[in-house]
């Protein structure tokens, strides 16, 4: 998962570079930071709180 | 107004008018900075990264991209109001995901005695610096954007600019790619890294190594 994600930002990275259209740079973005969100949800074992007295 | 002072004001608008455009160059280069300081504790202090810090590295490049968004346009001669909204507004949706992983790794060590992960750079942890780091830029955003009117500048001089784009885009894609390969490696052939990575797994998973 995190190789996949940082090959997506490397395809982003050359789209805008590319100057290929604002959607397909805007859907590469959105695509990869919406897999990182999951991957961190993955990586989130326990509540948010962590037994601590806030 | 005297001709002398109307041309030293529209001097200083036109340098003001290109703030936001070095903003969004610092951010590609800062960002990118800052990753390259966790390959650097990775290698050279041959520390490996677990897996917020890898979600971390993430959502920074996503940030740094943000300013690329604008600085990428700018190159062209010509930027657009809607562009500098649409880069600043991925560099603040990445910066405040950024700085909830962050958060959440700083609380997870957040007790007294508890050692943290990894080594201190310069007193406080990486994912600590982070977190700052990411509070920093939100706010430094949200003041370059009060003054929008002034610092977004609709026209851009093409020397340096465009060979300013072309440095940090060649910067940041390439720490992507050197992070790409490193977590592969580290990553192996699995979809997840561990809690507590100990090894590089790919060299492993191909029996490269016993």
């Amino acid at each position: 998962m995190d190789t996949l994600i940082f090959a997506g930002l490397l395809a982003t990275v050359a789209m805008m570079y590319q100057q290929r259209s604002r959607r397909a740079v805007l859907g590469g973005w959105w695509i990869v930071f919406v897999l990182t969100c999951l991957l961190l949800g993955h990586h989130i074992t326990s509540g948010l709180g962590l037994g601590l007295t806030w | 107004m005297s001709v002398l002072s109307e041309n030293a004001t529209d001097r200083r608008r036109s340098a003001l008018g290109q703030t936001q455009f070095w903003l969004a160059c610092l951010f590609v280069v800062g960002w990118t900075g800052v990753v390259c300081g966790g390959l650097a504790v990775q290698f050279i202090s041959w520390d490996y990264p677990c897996p917020l810090c890898m979600v971390q590295r993430m959502f920074m490049l996503l940030a740094g991209l943000g300013g690329g968004y604008i600085v990428r346009n700018a190159m062209n001669g010509e930027i657009e109001a809607p562009d500098y909204a649409t880069g600043w507004g991925l560099a603040l949706i990445g910066c405040t995901a950024g700085g909830f992983a962050s958060w959440r790794q700083t609380m997870l060590h957040i007790l007294p005695g508890d050692p943290g992960y990894g080594a201190p750079v310069l007193g406080l942890h990486m994912y600590v610096w982070a977190l700052l780091l990411f509070v920093a830029a939100i706010a430094v955003i949200g003041v370059v954007l009060s003054l929008s009117n002034l610092t977004g500048a609709g026209s851009l001089p093409a020397v340096p600019n465009r060979l300013v784009g072309r440095v940090c885009f060649g910067f940041i894609g390439a720490v992507i790619a050197v992070n790409l390969v490193s977590v592969f490696a580290l990553e192996g052939l699995h979809w997840f890294l561990p809690d507590d990575p100990d090894r590089y797994r790919l060299f492993y998973d191909l029996h490269l190594l016993p």
